[in-house]
């Protein structure tokens, strides 16, 4: 009885939505939801090559360490940059979330979000991964395509949607409509090339070098796009270039703007590309409905001011910018990504 | 003699309560031994008995038959006043062995003292420490000695890490923490985060350079040849780099006149010995620059939060805190225990071994 119980359980298939994002790894199983969301990044041991940490764990490690462990990021810009870092940590994190081995991976439906904009062998390095963790069955699917469901927005019916995600390595701006995507543009400026902004300015306005976690928390706490916004000065610390030694800087709320607003022209100017280049009738639609922004730069104040004053479309963030992508897996697992079928309604 | 005399009693009778307790110890048993083996002391900590020995490593033998006369204490206070008889050797010089055969004996001896302790050293797990920038060849002879002393299960471990948790500091942590160790021989200076270091920079500036810069001082300015002993105590009482002081202490130095040859006594103050010691000193503090420019920028904003805590034998002199806020500007601050930091700090690392990402639990 209780072997045909274990038979049973051992059928029954496992689905995974992987967010594989460039800032965070986010893991979604059927029937359980998102049960990993944590930096991707991977501490390794050098002389024995296995893993010391991964995740959160392993982000607090960013630019720390001694020689003896290597921190790793193992995507750049959206894309996988080291395949042995990126199996590494999908292998640990399922193993240790959810006691999935090798074994289970054979029954495994796996789908894999990537950027829209990536080359045939970027995408087929995704599938590559999958592969390696001998997950035979794997698709990859659009992370706008998977954001948009995710953030409860209906792309299976005749009105256009326009879906902006700014991540941790890529913004992608995407219309959908009919279940699918009509038209996308990927460039790889945001999230992280904002914290290498940051730190370039602080080198050069105050010769203070750095690191990634630092730049990271400046944006967080004092990002703010608003016109008017209050000005705030935070107190960082980093490295003097001249003399070596740690030092105290201050950073105002408006080098901050100044920062970050060419950055986002750039984004603006990505958006009315692909607005120029939307068909009449789903313009119409898009007007009407508003822009949806998500990923984790939607998170920064006064985005939906700066972006809606330039383009003169509304803008809203949506509910869940962080997961949406990993929580639209959920519906694309269902339809395997078959425009035709409304996972919506199953 | 006397006070020896009474720590070892001590010992005996803890020992005898163990005894009466457990009332099994009868065979020698393997322990986790850790050594602090420096220039200027040796400590041992023994698992399960706390730091059992703290003294000078000095030994003394006997010249022509070459059997030990003194170690420890003893040894060292014949240092400078032996006859020929007595051959007084410091077995490690500038934070490495020198004298290899002296080496062995000193720590045979030292353990046989404490020898209720009920151990046997060959079956023992042995960590010795070492400073951090010494070559492949001065590393090995730490593992020889090993091989020497019986002890098959040996490993070798910096002496700034076990510093720095002896002092009190979470180095298994991701929050980046600084020690400088200025010990008898080398001065030990080092990054330190997630368990294991991340900078490091040694140079032999340190305590016995100290005296030497002391004994110098006396002989070219006051004409005064004096000893290694004399040299430490002046420093030891009113060794200081505190500036502006209103009242500076005095004391008196022996010893004999450089022209007549006759014994001497005179009189040096505080800021005097200040102006000896500043220029070493300042050599510390270059190298702990060097060491932060050498720091990764995001472990700089952790030191610059955290401050930098100083141990070993130099960070007892007067005012070291207030030398190097005033060169670097950081906050500095002296280790709670700076004598027995890194004897303290073996005895978690007996427990992970070294393994950096194993946070040993008291």
């Amino acid at each position: 009885m209780n072997s045909s119980v274990n038979k049973e359980k051992e059928k029954e298939r496992i689905g995974l939505g992987i967010d594989l994002g460039t800032a965070n790894l986010l893991v979604y199983q059927e029937k359980k939801g998102i049960i990993f969301n944590e930096p991707s990044v991977i501490a390794f041991d050098r002389e024995s090559g296995k893993v010391v940490a991964a995740g959160n764990d392993a982000h607090r490690m960013l630019g720390k360490v001694h020689s003896k462990i290597a921190v790793i990021k193992p995507l750049r810009s959206g894309v996988i940059s080291d395949m042995r870092a990126a199996k590494s940590l999908l292998s640990y994190v399922l193993s240790k979330i959810d006691n999935l081995t090798e074994k289970d991976m054979g029954r495994t439906t796996c789908v894999i979000c990537c950027p829209s904009e990536v080359t045939k062998i970027e995408r087929d390095v995704m599938i590559d991964l999958a592969t390696k963790m001998s997950i035979q069955d794997v698709f990859i699917e659009e992370e706008i395509k998977s954001g948009a469901l995710g953030a409860g927005i209906d792309i299976f019916k005749s009105k256009g949607a326009m879906v902006v995600d700014i991540g941790g390595g890529t913004t992608d701006v995407g219309i959908l409509s009919f279940g699918d995507i009509v038209l996308s543009r990927t460039v790889r400026k945001a999230g992280n090339f904002m914290d290498d902004e940051i730190a370039k300015f602080v080198k050069k306005n105050r010769s203070v070098e750095i690191g990634e976690l630092t730049a990271e928390r400046a944006k967080t706490e004092l990002a703010d796009l608003h016109q008017n916004a209050k000005i705030m000065t935070m107190r960082y610390a980093g490295r003097d270039m001249v003399k070596g030694i740690p030092k105290w800087f201050d950073l105002t709320t408006t080098e901050m703007q100044s920062i970050l607003f060419p950055i986002f022209d750039e984004i603006v100017k990505l958006i009315s590309a692909v607005l120029k280049d939307t068909p009449p009738e789903l313009s119409a639609d898009i007007f009407r409905n508003g822009i949806m922004l998500s990923g984790g730069c939607s998170l920064i104040k006064g985005i939906e001011e700066y972006i809606g004053n330039r383009i003169m479309v509304p803008v809203h963030v949506v509910s869940n910018p962080l997961t949406c992508v990993a929580e639209g897996t959920k519906y694309l697992i269902k339809n395997r990504g078959d425009y035709l079928v409304n996972p919506l309604q199953m | 003699m006397a006070m020896l005399k009474s720590k070892q009693d001590k010992k005996v009778e803890k020992g005898k309560e163990s005894a009466d307790v457990s009332n099994v110890v009868k065979s020698p048993m393997g322990k986790s031994i850790g050594i602090d083996l420096g220039t200027a002391n040796l400590l041992v900590y023994v698992e399960g008995e706390g730091v059992v020995i703290n003294e000078p490593s000095v030994i003394a033998f006997d010249y022509e038959t070459n059997e030990v006369i003194a170690v420890g204490q003893l040894a060292a206070d014949m240092v400078g006043k032996g006859h020929q008889g007595i051959r007084i050797v410091s077995p490690l010089n500038q934070g490495v062995i020198s004298d290899m055969e002296a080496t062995k004996k000193l720590i045979e001896i030292s353990l046989r003292k404490a020898e209720n302790l009920n151990l046997d050293i060959s079956q023992s797990t042995l960590l010795l420490c070492c400073p951090s920038e010494v070559t492949q060849l001065e590393r090995e002879s730490f593992t020889s000695l090993g091989d020497r002393l019986g002890v098959k299960d040996i490993f070798i471990e910096q002496e700034v890490k076990a510093g720095a948790i002896g002092s009190g500091l979470d180095i298994f942590s991701s929050n980046g923490s600084m020690i400088i160790d200025i010990g008898g021989g080398s001065t030990d200076i080092g990054v330190l985060s997630l368990g294991d270091i991340v900078v490091s920079e040694s140079n032999r500036i340190a305590g016995n350079y100290l005296d030497n810069e002391i004994i110098n001082y006396l002989q070219y300015h006051h004409g005064l040849l004096i000893g290694k002993r004399t040299a430490e105590r002046i420093k030891m009482e009113i060794g200081s780099l505190k500036e502006d002081l209103p009242n500076p202490r005095t004391t008196y130095a022996s010893g004999r006149d450089v022209v007549t040859g006759l014994p001497k006594k005179i009189t040096i103050s505080e800021d005097e010995i200040r102006d000896v010691l500043t220029i070493p000193f300042e050599s510390i503090g270059n190298l702990v620059l060097k060491v932060l420019q050498k720091t990764p920028a995001e472990l700089s904003a952790d030191i610059i939060v955290n401050g930098i805590i100083i141990s070993g034998g130099g960070a007892l002199v007067d005012g070291a805190d207030e030398f190097f806020h005033k060169r670097i500007g950081m906050d500095f601050s002296v280790s709670k225990r700076p004598l027995t930091a890194v004897v303290e700090g073996t005895k978690l690392l007996l427990k992970n071994r070294g393994s950096y990402f194993v946070k040993p639990t008291d």
